[in-house]
């Protein structure tokens, strides 16, 4: 699964997302597929992934409903994200901080894994890896960490299969 | 050639954020949430702020942007060749 530490190039983390998503087989749009500019400090380069391209909370907060963005599936179920990744030219990719959360409009269903990059300062309430459901969403529910590859296929799994 | 080098470009500017973008992204939470990003960091990181995808975003958004601050870092660019 981790096939991370062989990439040694941001751009070639960006194709390495386009490419799970699109053999995925249950993708229906991933036109919102951005990435940032990126900072080069010496032998690393940091950088962001994300969908969607742009924030909808503005718009989110004055709908009476959440609009779909992101990864939008063929169900109509989507996933929104963002990644910080660090590129090392020695030792590949590492994920600094993500937000994967996926949703199922309709049947009040959520459900999002969170990582941060600093370490929280309390590490019961607020694990520095944790989830949210949307049967609790103020809960911080421990986790470990996972990677988007292994968010899609939890996906794809539990609600295309 | 050409043709293909244009298309590849136009993408690149389409789907990729300078920190300009993101620099405007971070202001309107300020805004929206009527306090700095400072201020949010700290609550943040006490696990005293609302915990949202967008609020992710926001604290992900402000660690990037503080990296390139850091002097004698380069920032890459598709979108705008520097």
């Amino acid at each position: 699964m981790n096939n991370l530490l062989e990439i040694t190039y941001f751009s070639d983390y960006y194709h390495y997302v386009i490419g799970l998503l699109d053999r995925l087989g249950i993708v229906a749009d991933r036109s919102t597929l951005a990435k940032s500019s990126r900072v080069r400090a010496p032998s690393i380069v940091i950088g962001e992934v994300r969908a969607p391209r742009e924030s909808s909370f503005l718009l989110e907060s004055a709908l009476p409903f959440e609009p779909r963005n992101g990864i939008i599936f063929l169900d109509g179920s989507f996933l929104r994200f963002k990644e910080t990744v660090q590129v090392n030219r020695r030792t590949g990719t590492e994920i600094l901080a993500y937000s994967y959360h996926y949703q199922r409009p309709g049947e009040n269903f959520f459900v999002r894994f969170d990582s941060e990059e600093q370490p929280t300062l309390d590490s019961i309430r607020k694990p520095k890896h944790h989830l949210h459901t949307s049967a609790k969403p103020e809960l911080h529910l421990p986790s470990t960490p996972v990677e988007l590859e292994f968010v899609l296929q939890f996906i794809k799994a539990n609600f295309f299969s | 050639m050409i043709k293909e080098k244009l298309k590849e470009t136009v993408d690149n500017e389409k789907h990729e954020l300078t920190l300009d973008d993101i620099r405007t992204e971070v202001k309107q939470f300020e805004e929206y949430y009527k306090i700095s990003s400072e201020e949010f960091m700290k609550l943040w990181q006490e696990g005293k702020f609302e915990d949202t995808f967008w609020t992710n975003c926001w604290a992900m958004s402000w660690s990037f942007l503080k990296k390139a601050e850091q002097p004698g870092v380069i920032i890459e660019s598709d979108a705008e060749p520097s």
